[in-house]
C-alpha cells in the first residue's frame, strides 16, 4: 500500500519562477502557490504598475511591495496595458492560430 | 544527427479498426509534422540508423524536423521561441467575455462547483448584476476594444443566468451586447427557458448550452431542483421548444461513475423523442469536474471506451466526446494544409482571453473557480471602466507550455499544452503545474485513427506543412528581437518575412 502522505519524485511543485519536481527540491527552496490577495490590487499599484517601461521596472515594483514575478510574468502585465496592434487581418496571416484544437477546456 | 526530442511514432489505425501493419505515423509535436513512413523506414528511424534510410527520404525527415541535427537545448530554444510568438501575439488578441448575472441557481446539483456560494444563503443569492455594474463591464470591454483587441461573443454564465426572475438584467446584458456587435450564447440549466424564448430569438442567441444527464431519474437525482421536484421533463420540453423555434441547442452531459453506465438510457430516448432529428441540435459528453468527490471522477477516455461498448463506431465516439473531438477537429485542419501548424502553449482560453465577469465585478480567468471569491484576479473599476488586474493575471497569462519547466522537451507541449489548470489546482494545489497525462493517450487515439484513414483514402505520405521550414529561416538576430521585444509589429514583420504564411 502506498503512503498517502508521501509524495512521489516525479510530482511537481510550484516554485517561484516556474515548478519543479520534488525530487529536485533542495532545502531552503520555497513553494509558492500565489496566495491572490485582493489587499494587494490597488488602483495606486496599478496606476506605478502602468508607469513602468520595462519588464525589469515591474519586477523591482513588485518586489518592493513583497511580490516575486518572474521577467516573463512582468512581461505579460506589461502587455495587458499596451494596445494590440494588429488588426485580425493581420493575425489570420500566419501560423498560430491554425490549432490542433480551439476547444481543449472550452465548450465547443 | 538524432530523432527530434518532441518525435512520436505511432500505428496507424484505419476506418475498420484494423492496424494498418506495413506504416507508422512520425508526429512531431514541435513543428506539427505528421507523415507516414513505411514501417521498417519508421523503425530505421527510431533506432536512429539513418545511413539506412534512402538519401531523399532523409533529407525530407531533416526539412520536416523528425530528425535533427540540432541538439536537445536548441531544440527547446524552437519551443521557447514558438511559446513566446504565441503568448505574445495569438493568446492576448481576443477577449471572450463571460458573464454572470447573478451566483443564483435553481437547481443544487451535488456535484456543483459553485456550491460554496449557495451557503451565504439566499438573501445573498437574490442579489443580480446591478446596472451600474453593467454599465462598468461593458466600458471596460470597449475600452479594449478602443485599444484594438478583438472582444469575440460574450457567454451568459451562472449560477443560473437564465433566471426568468432576473430577465431584465440578462435583457440589459443583452442590449449592451448589442451595441457592442457581441454574439450571444449562454451556459444553461434550460429549467425556466420558456420564459427567455422571445429574449433569445430577438438578440439571435448563437446557441444555447443546455445540461442534461441522463433519462428521467438519473438526471433528477443529479440536476437537482432545489424544491427537490423533477426537472427532467421540464428540460426536455424547453430543449424542444427552442429547437423548434430555431434556437441552436448543443446538450451538455456530465458524466461520472454515477451516470456512466446509464449513457445508452438517455441516447434512447432524445432519439425517441426524434431531438436527433433537428439540424440545430447536438450533444457531447464532458467528464465531471468534481473536486470535492474526486472517488466519483472519471477519465474522458472511460466515456469514450463506454460510447464504444454501447455501440457508437470510433468516429462517433470522437464526435461526442469533447476532449477527443477537439483534437481530431485540429488535426483535420492541419491536413488540409492551407497554413502552418499551430504552436499553442495554452491550455485553454482562461490563459488567453477569456474574462469571466460575477455580479459584483470580480474577474476571474477559469469558469471552475468562480465559487473561491479568493481566486479572483482583478475587479472592475466602476470610476474608470477599466479592470484593474492583480499580478496574478500575469500568472495564468504565463501558465503555458514553453515556461512551465515540466512540459519543457515534451512531445505533447503544444498538443496537450499542460492541461487543466483547475484540475492541477485539485490534485497538485496549483493552477500552475501540469495535469496532462489523460492527452497523451487521446492524442495517440486520435492521431492514429485521423492518419490511418487518410492513408486509406488517398495514400499521401506527408499530411501537414511542419513548421521546421520556417523556424530555420530565422537569424539569430530574429530570435534575440523575438524574445525581448513586446513590439508586435516588429514580431510579425519578422515571422512574415520567415514564411510563417501562406496567404
Amino acid at each position: 500500500m502506498e503512503c498517502s502522505k508521501c509524495f512521489a519524485g516525479d510530482s511537481q511543485v510550484a516554485v517561484p519562477g516556474g515548478v519543479k519536481y520534488i525530487k529536485d527540491l533542495k532545502v531552503g527552496d520555497k513553494e509558492e502557490n500565489m496566495p491572490i490577495d485582493k489587499s494587494k490590487i490597488t488602483k495606486e499599484m496599478m496606476e506605478k504598475a502602468e508607469q513602468c517601461k520595462t519588464a525589469d521596472d515591474l519586477v523591482a515594483l513588485a518586489k518592493a511591495n513583497g511580490i516575486t514575478l518572474t521577467k516573463e510574468e512582468a512581461d505579460a502585465y506589461l502587455a495587458e496595458m499596451d494596445n494590440m496592434e494588429l488588426d485580425e487581418e493581420a493575425l489570420d496571416k500566419v501560423a498560430g492560430g491554425n490549432s490542433y484544437s480551439d476547444g481543449y477546456g472550452d465548450e465547443p | 544527427m538524432r530523432v527530434s526530442t518532441y518525435e512520436l511514432f505511432l500505428p496507424l489505425t484505419g476506418e475498420k479498426e484494423e492496424e494498418i501493419k506495413d506504416r507508422t505515423l512520425l508526429l512531431n509535436g514541435l513543428y506539427g509534422a505528421l507523415d507516414i513512413l513505411k514501417k521498417e523506414d519508421a523503425d530505421k528511424v527510431k533506432s536512429g540508423d539513418f545511413d539506412l534510410l534512402p538519401l531523399a527520404l532523409r533529407e525530407k525527415l531533416l526539412l520536416r524536423g523528425h530528425i535533427t541535427c540540432k541538439d536537445k537545448d536548441a531544440e527547446l530554444a524552437d519551443q521557447k521561441l514558438l511559446g513566446r510568438i504565441y503568448r505574445t501575439i495569438f493568446a492576448r488578441s481576443k477577449i471572450e467575455p463571460f458573464i454572470m448575472p447573478t451566483f443564483d441557481c435553481n437547481f443544487r446539483c451535488p456535484y456543483c462547483f459553485e456550491h460554496y456560494r449557495l451557503h451565504h444563503g439566499q438573501q445573498w443569492l437574490d442579489q443580480s448584476m446591478s446596472p451600474g455594474m453593467i454599465e462598468a463591464v461593458f466600458k471596460s470591454l470597449k475600452d479594449y476594444k478602443n485599444r484594438g483587441y478583438k472582444v469575440s461573443g460574450c457567454t451568459l454564465y451562472g449560477g443560473e443566468p437564465l433566471l426568468a426572475k432576473n430577465i431584465e438584467t440578462v435583457r440589459s446584458i443583452c442590449r449592451h451586447c448589442k451595441e457592442m456587435g457581441l454574439e450571444i450564447k449562454a451556459l444553461t440549466n434550460g429549467y425556466e427557458l420558456e420564459s427567455f424564448i422571445d429574449l433569445i430569438k430577438e438578440f439571435k442567441f448563437i446557441n444555447l448550452h443546455i445540461t442534461v444527464d441522463g433519462a428521467g431519474p438519473v438526471n433528477d437525482r443529479m440536476r437537482r431542483h432545489k424544491s427537490g421536484c423533477g426537472t427532467y421533463e421540464k428540460i426536455l420540453k424547453n430543449i424542444e421548444l427552442a429547437l423548434k423555434n430555431d434556437i441552436r441547442v448543443i446538450m451538455r452531459v456530465n458524466v461520472n461513475s454515477e451516470n456512466l453506465h446509464k449513457i445508452k438510457d438517455l441516447i434512447d430516448d432524445i432519439k425517441a423523442r426524434g431531438l436527433t432529428k433537428y439540424k440545430n441540435y447536438s450533444y457531447y459528453f464532458k467528464a465531471i469536474s468534481d473536486y470535492d468527490h474526486p472517488e466519483n471522477i472519471l477519465q474522458e477516455h472511460e466515456i469514450f471506451d463506454e460510447l464504444i461498448s454501447i455501440g457508437f463506431t470510433a468516429q462517433e465516439a470522437i464526435e461526442h466526446q469533447v476532449q477527443y473531438r477537439g483534437l481530431s477537429d485540429g488535426i483535420q485542419k492541419l491536413m488540409k494544409k492551407e497554413n502552418y501548424p499551430d504552436f499553442n502553449p495554452c491550455y485553454c482560453s482562461a490563459v488567453t482571453g477569456r474574462i469571466v465577469f460575477d455580479p459584483f465585478g470580480n474577474v476571474f480567468t477559469c469558469t471552475e473557480i468562480v465559487a473561491k471569491e479568493e481566486a479572483a484576479i482583478g475587479y472592475v473599476d466602476q470610476e474608470r471602466g477599466r479592470i484593474i488586474w492583480s499580478f496574478d493575471k500575469a500568472r495564468w497569462c504565463t501558465r503555458t507550455t514553453d515556461l512551465m519547466t515540466s512540459c519543457q522537451g515534451c512531445p505533447y507541449a503544444f498538443i496537450c499544452r499542460g492541461g487543466c489548470a483547475a484540475r492541477a489546482m485539485a490534485r497538485y494545489g496549483s493552477f500552475f503545474l501540469a495535469d496532462c497525462e489523460e492527452y497523451k493517450g487521446i492524442t495517440q487515439y486520435v492521431a492514429s485513427r485521423a492518419a490511418g484513414r487518410a492513408w486509406e483514402e488517398n495514400h499521401t505520405e506527408e499530411l501537414t506543412l511542419s513548421l521546421a521550414g520556417p523556424v530555420s529561416r530565422l537569424t539569430e538576430k530574429d530570435r534575440k528581437t523575438i524574445m525581448e521585444t513586446r513590439n508586435l509589429k516588429e514580431i510579425m514583420e519578422i515571422i512574415e518575412n520567415a514564411g510563417f504564411s501562406l496567404k
